[in-house]
């Protein structure tokens, strides 16, 4: 009797099971099968044939992997560097006692538009960019004209990884400052009471209480923006297009264009499977050194 | 001490402004500037604020009518998958909430796991899959696309909402006489519902903000969303910059609406998502 109503309670997964088998399982079969073909899309069907770990062996001795993966991991942590510092900082600015109570710029409504960048489709950010620091009629490039004279922006090659690194911290800011805001507030006030009986300054209880109390929100948050910034594809694909050369050809990109643009997609599979092996080890990583020092 | 805590406010609402024009004054400027005429945007010498109030931008835009159709299909595609994501999604979640045991715990790891997966590994696959099932150009193809990221969030983020729902309530409805399905959609379901809220809008978002699968998937006016059509600006040469612009703006919109009355939705799902997994 107990085990059938344990069974009838397990019923329900059915039809998402169905729909996920149908749409990620299979696709996902189908992908590791073709990443071991040589299936290129204009081959005829009947020469299609098994190549073992060929394609494997193509990505890892490409130096084009190996670029994509160094501008791919130059925007992750460029970006989460100055997301962290910024948006610890914006967390931090708006947990304020003054601010949650202060009618016209009150900390909610201020996170709220500060919100914003985060939830816009990248290509709007991507657009928006690009119009903005356009050389002729952007009105970003003509304020940064004043100290770096005009420049364009996405189509430089000595500018083009800082200009989406930025673009990139953001958009991921809003988020960061968002997450941490709400592990600061799961922070008790005791602990800052009795530092302000011993007279501490407030950077002492910043390092001293605030950053160990967030570290766990803090690794997480700096777990979950890298497995984003990691398969980061729509701005940049949007501005730059991995270009100019590939020299802001992030991993995403590569894997699109080779399966798409050179249309060798056995190869693409690979490279994609790849970059989730690469995202397995960061997040491993992760997990082993800094989540279970606790 | 009066004096340094004021000084301490200044340095701090100082940096909130600064913040607050860094991150809204490039929708504020694509906003202002949609008002402009098309060659007031074009000129060399940009303003913020524009000159001469203009409507140009929008009535070209409308003209050519593909932006409605994205609009709409984006709506029709986001809508339905977002449905079908949520209604299985709490479904599934509910046995998961319900159930301990190795095999529904071996499931959850699963179905999380493909939550790692980044989209490109699946684009692939789903375009050739499609591609021989006469799926691509057609609704139920991104339709189907896009469950595969709303339904594993939805199944995450509602199994921790229902687990907080008291087992009590729907095991006194099945003592009544409800069959479980009814006590699920009777009592469970509206119990859970600012957990669907929250989960509703969060697929919303990311299903139409998604751009891969939507340009992987389709080629034709007929169906192309919203995020494809914007992005067709950029390359399409007979179009003019200042439709861009107005086409932006209404790009951006439904987000607006959606941040300003669903505020607390978004932060929860957010927070929730980051903070569980």
């Amino acid at each position: 009797m107990l085990e059938k109503i344990k069974k009838s309670k397990m019923i329900y997964i059915i039809p998402a099971f169905l729909l996920l088998g149908l749409v990620l399982v299979f696709p996902i079969i189908y992908s590791i099968n073709i990443s071991f073909k040589n299936y290129v899309m204009t081959l005829p069907f009947r020469e299609v044939v098994y190549v073992g770990l060929d394609n494997y062996i193509d990505v890892l001795t490409d130096p084009r992997f190996y670029n994509s993966l160094k501008v791919t991991l130059i925007i992750t942590f460029g970006s989460l560097t100055l997301q962290l510092i910024f948006g610890l900082s914006l967390a931090i600015a708006l947990n304020n006692k003054l601010m949650e109570e202060n009618k016209l710029l009150k900390s909610q409504t201020i996170r709220g538009v500060l919100f914003i960048p985060s939830m816009l489709m990248g290509v709007i950010i991507g657009l928006m960019w690009q119009l903005g620091l356009n050389p002729t009629y952007g009105i970003f490039n003509e304020w940064l004209s004043y100290l770096f004279g005009t420049q364009s922006y996405f189509s430089s090659s000595t500018l083009a990884i800082p200009t989406i690194v930025f673009i990139e911290f953001w958009r991921g800011t809003p988020m960061v400052m968002l997450i941490l805001a709400a592990g600061l507030k799961g922070i008790p006030m005791t602990p800052y009471e009795a530092a302000d009986v011993d007279g501490a300054t407030s950077w002492q209880k910043f390092v001293y209480i605030t950053l160990p109390l967030l570290k766990p929100v803090l690794v997480i948050t700096i777990i979950l923006r890298t497995m984003d910034v990691l398969r980061i594809f729509d701005f940049i694909f949007i501005t730059t297009s991995g270009g100019p050369g590939n020299l802001t050809e992030v991993l995403s990109i590569y894997a699109y264009n080779t399966s798409f643009v050179s249309m060798r997609i056995s190869q693409g599979a690979a490279i994609s499977w790849v970059i989730t092996l690469i995202i397995l080890i960061f997040s491993f990583i992760y997990f082993k050194y800094l989540y279970k020092r606790e | 001490m009066k004096k340094k805590r004021f000084d301490k406010d200044v340095f701090r609402y100082i940096f909130i402004v600064i913040a607050i024009a860094l991150f809204t004054g490039p929708i504020l400027w694509i906003l202002l500037s949609s008002f402009k005429s098309p060659n007031e945007i074009l000129n060399s010498d940009p303003s913020f604020f524009p000159r001469n109030i203009s409507f140009e931008n929008y009535s070209a835009l409308f003209e050519d009518h593909s932006f409605i159709r994205f609009f709409i299909n984006s709506i029709i595609v986001t809508v339905i998958s977002t449905f079908l994501g949520v209604l299985f999604g709490t479904l599934a979640a509910y046995s998961f909430a319900r159930t301990n045991t190795t095999m529904s715990n071996l499931l959850f790891v699963t179905v999380m796991s493909f939550r790692m997966l980044p989209a490109i590994v699946l684009v692939i696959p789903l375009f050739l899959l499609m591609k021989n099932l006469g799926l691509l150009n057609t609704y139920l193809g991104l339709i189907l696309a896009y469950t595969t990221f709303t339904l594993p969030f939805a199944i995450f983020l509602m199994t921790g909402f229902i687990q907080q729902i008291p087992r009590e309530l729907e095991e006194s409805a099945l003592i009544d006489g409800c069959s479980r399905l009814q006590a699920i959609l009777k009592v469970v379901f509206p119990l859970a519902a600012p957990g669907i809220a929250t989960t509703t809008i969060f697929s919303f978002l990311v299903a139409w903000n998604d751009y891969l699968f939507a340009v992987t998937l389709t080629s034709t006016t007929k169906v192309r969303t919203l995020a494809v059509g914007i992005a067709g600006f950029n390359t399409a040469r007979n179009v003019s910059i200042g439709p861009m612009f107005a086409a932006l703006v209404l790009g951006v919109i439904p987000l607006l609406i959606v941040t300003l009355f669903a505020q607390k939705h978004l932060i929860k799902g957010l927070t929730l998502g980051a903070l569980k997994g």
